[in-house]
């Protein structure tokens, strides 16, 4: 998919944005947020957990 | 960067999801993240956040979107996954879009991280593209970006 053939546009519903230039930017940095945004250790515990919780407990507000 | 073969097909799978706003299909998106392992779901984790803030970047031309214009997105975000989602809240959209914005880390728990980071990234792209293009086609640009 070349960088022409896709144009990002406006929410219909927000019209915060405007139609933009077809050229992804990057966030600064390497990766940007994603770059180092997790804890060294848990990624999968913590997310086992939330589903966990998704599926069988605890809502908002509960606990 | 290196995008993982292994990480990649999650991850869009994790996104998808999202855009279909089906509760329990992403659910189960995210536990398959979690499968991956540490290493590699923490990989799929922060290839969401880059994902997403590239989205956020890219519909605003490259600049940080204003205050005013995050805090009207958080609420719309909110709005559009409150069928699907347990936890993207308004307050918690604003956490995750202002920090995007701002080029951090999200300050949340992991769980959470996940569930704004896949659950708002979809949404950010797919939330402003003209009829024709395809949310697809849009993180597909983002991807080969990120790895060139």
């Amino acid at each position: 998919m070349s960088a022409e053939t896709i144009g990002v546009a406006s929410a219909a519903t927000s019209g915060v944005w405007g139609v933009v230039s077809s050229v992804v930017h990057l966030p600064p940095g390497a990766v940007g947020a994603g770059a180092g945004a997790i804890g060294v250790l848990g990624t999968v515990q913590a997310i086992k957990a939330w589903a966990q919780t998704r599926r069988y407990g605890r809502k908002k507000g509960e606990q | 960067v290196k995008i993982s073969n292994e990480v990649e097909p999650v991850v869009r799978e994790a996104f998808a999801t999202s855009v279909a706003g089906e509760r329990d299909r992403f659910t189960t998106a995210l536990e398959s993240v979690a499968a991956l392992g540490e290493d590699r779901a923490r990989e799929a984790l922060e290839l969401a956040l880059s994902v997403s803030s590239s989205a956020l970047l890219t519909v605003h031309r490259g600049a940080r979107p204003g205050d005013e214009q995050l805090a009207r997105l958080a609420g719309e975000l909110a709005d559009d996954a409150e069928d699907w989602s347990d936890d993207i809240t308004p307050a918690n959209a604003a956490m995750f879009l202002y920090a995007l914005a701002d080029g951090r880390a999200p300050a949340a728990e992991t769980g959470l991280l996940a569930e704004l980071a896949f659950g708002g990234g979809g949404w950010l792209l797919s939330s402003f593209l003209p009829g024709d293009a395809k949310w697809t086609a849009f993180l597909d640009q983002i991807l080969d970006s990120l790895e060139s």
